[in-house]
């Protein structure tokens, strides 16, 4: 099952590089070139490198297809866990646009560390509050960023 | 004097950050580098690369901490010590193994440093003489280098570097001024931000990966005695003195680096010691002396084509490329000329940075043993809320954080689907040098060809950059042809 689920997925993530490669060749043909020659153009090497692009995507989707091993380390990828963390992660950053960054980042933390089962709750609490204020101090002063 | 202080102190804590980093299995010497990068804009440059110098140094040696006590390399480069340094801590000798990782490490470094000093004003001095031409195909050279990031597939890394150098053009283009690929979003008028899309490759995919691995390791606790005989290190010193040279050359090939040259050296020493201490692979302290000495030498060597031809050495040279452009510069020849003070402050923070690790990887074991052993699923969170901080450092601008965040996402994927994320950012790197160097030549030659084959083919210059390209490829498929035949 999850050999199969990582395939399609295999396959999928190779598609969308290809329409991505793809994406980069149609719009370097567009590139406004003035009057530039053929080979010194502004459109030369992005026309170029896509077009590379576009066959190293294509070669690699027919190495997916056709592989049928399934390595230990990307099988674990699948795990609902895994999705539902990166989707949060980019739930902070949305958060930091409407939030205070102490707040939005302390929030990420303490569910990071109840998410993974790293701490129990009130130590992540703790380990929450103090890993950011401790941080943002340190940064503010040492590396003069302003929050 | 006072500035020497500050300089010593901020590679102190450097080398410090970066044994730490090389030391827990799955972050890396760039990962940090990417991270203090952007940390260290408000800094004046001298003092930020004090500190990233440091963490490299640091980092390469912190590797061969966890590749003597659990068999995992903290970093690249200290794969092949591996091989000897966990069978010694096995039979109760990881203390020794650390030891041995920790003074030849500082040898090395000691040679590459001076490799460094007497090496970059040479090289420097032929570089001024460079015509576009030359610039055109080193950067070719650098970008076909990802044959050495290919990790099984050349087409992935052919593939990601492709993008990485198209992604790098996305702008306005410096011949004709014109937008290019934009899109028409003024978002993308700037470019892309080559410290934000390293810190999201590199920094932000690598902890997502790690914290999906959920791997955990026993760490050998007991390493008993430290500090390697005497008598031993002077018998071993003619071997420390030719892997280090090993090091250094294979390092100053761009792209190469130092787990290449690690390899190389081990092979070296393989052939070349009649009676090791335990047979090779079963914890002969030469096995050690060779892979330490070199990977560590192999910065200086690293660092040679970064500052005089803007050629990145490795993949953590390309981000210290980074660190140079956000101050304002340029690496080349003309840095040389134009602010040597800045390599003679390279050179002595990395010499300070090579005696503070002794020190510290010899007083601070027992400390990093126990460091080693947090789990990672409480180390990760918070790096990865350092990474935001690093990604809004930049500008003081969230927008930087959501592209951190998208480049961190497409790393992850890359990662997941062993697409190698280094060509990438040697494309970010080398792709806008390609682009106008290849143009310009062309406009020089009036759009021809062939007068540009003629112009390499009487070039003295240009037919060394292409005799340096035959052998750093004939080193590549040497070492894969190695790797397949096991």
């Amino acid at each position: 099952m999850k050999a199969v689920r990582y395939k399609s997925g295999e396959i999928g993530a190779n598609i969308v590089f290809l329409l991505v490669a793809m994406f980069f060749l149609t719009s370097s043909f567009f590139i406004d070139a003035g009057n530039s020659q053929a080979l010194s153009s502004p459109k030369i090497v992005p026309i170029l490198l896509s077009a590379v692009m576009v066959v190293c995507a294509v070669l690699s989707l027919i190495e997916a297809i056709k592989t049928r091993q399934v390595s230990k380390a990307t099988e674990n990828v699948f795990q609902l866990p895994v999705l539902t963390y990166v989707g949060v992660f980019f739930v902070y950053v949305g958060a930091l646009f409407l939030l205070p960054f102490w707040l939005a980042s302390a929030a990420f933390l303490l569910f990071s560390f109840l998410y993974w089962k790293s701490l129990p709750p009130v130590k992540a609490i703790l380990a929450s509050a103090g890993v950011v204020a401790v941080s943002m101090t340190l940064f503010a002063k040492v590396f003069y960023i302003d929050f | 004097m006072e500035h020497l202080l500050n300089i010593a102190l901020l590679t102190a804590g450097g080398t410090l950050a970066g044994i730490l980093v090389g030391a827990i299995p799955g972050l890396s010497a760039t990962m940090a580098v990417a991270i203090l990068v952007s940390l260290t804009y408000g800094w004046d440059v001298t003092s930020a690369l004090a500190v990233i110098m440091g963490i490299y140094q640091g980092a390469v040696f912190g590797g061969s901490i966890t590749a003597c006590l659990i068999n995992i390399p903290g970093a690249p480069s200290s794969v092949v010590t591996t091989l000897d340094g966990y069978p010694l801590a096995k039979r109760g000798e990881g203390g020794i193994a650390i030891g041995w990782a920790c003074t030849e490490s500082f040898l090395g470094g000691l040679v590459g440093v001076l490799a460094l000093w007497i090496g970059t004003p040479l090289i420097a001095r032929i570089a001024i003489g460079f015509a576009p031409q030359d610039y055109f195909l080193l950067a070719i050279f650098g970008i076909l280098l990802v044959g050495s990031f290919a990790e099984g597939s050349f087409g992935k890394a052919m593939f990601t570097a492709s993008l990485g150098i198209v992604m790098g053009l996305i702008g306005l283009d410096l011949i004709t001024g014109m937008p290019r690929l934009t899109f028409g979003s003024d978002l993308l008028v700037k470019g892309v931000d080559l410290v934000t899309a390293i810190l999201g490759l590199f920094g932000l995919s690598e902890v997502l990966y790690q914290l999906y691995q959920n791997s955990s390791a026993h760490v050998i606790q007991k390493v008993g005695r430290v500090l390697p005989p005497l008598n031993l290190l002077a018998r071993y010193l003619p071997l420390t003195l030719r892997t280090s040279s090993i090091g250094v050359l294979i390092g100053a090939l761009p792209g190469v680096g130092g787990p290449i040259a690690s390899l190389m050296a081990y092979d070296h020493a393989k052939r070349t010691v009649k009676n090791p201490s335990s047979p090779f692979g079963e914890g002969a302290y030469e096995g050690v002396v060779a892979s330490e000495s070199a990977n560590n030498a192999a910065i200086g060597g690293a660092i040679i084509p970064m500052l005089t031809l803007g050629i990145p050495g490795d993949a953590v040279t390309a981000v210290i490329i980074g660190a140079f452009q956000i101050h304002g510069l340029r690496p080349g020849p003309m840095l040389m000329t134009e602010t040597p003070e800045l390599f003679n402050m390279i050179v002595l923070s990395l010499l300070f940075a090579t005696f503070f690790f002794l020190i510290f990887g010899m007083l601070l074991i027992k400390p990093f043993i126990k460091l080693v052993s947090i789990p990672q699923n409480i180390l990760l969170p918070p790096i990865i809320f350092i990474t935001v901080i690093g990604a809004y450092a930049i500008n003081s601008s969230l927008i930087d954080v959501a592209w951190m965040a998208f480049f961190g996402i497409v790393g992850f994927v890359f990662k997941l689907y062993k697409f190698p994320i280094p060509p990438m950012v040697l494309g970010l790197v080398l792709g806008p040098l390609m682009d106008e160097t290849f143009r310009r030549t062309m406009i020089s030659y009036r759009g021809n060809f062939g007068d540009l084959l003629g112009a390499i083919a009487v070039s003295p210059i240009s037919l060394s950059v292409v005799a340096l390209m035959g052998v750093t490829f004939y080193l590549m498929f040497r070492k894969t042809g190695k790797a397949k035949r096991g």
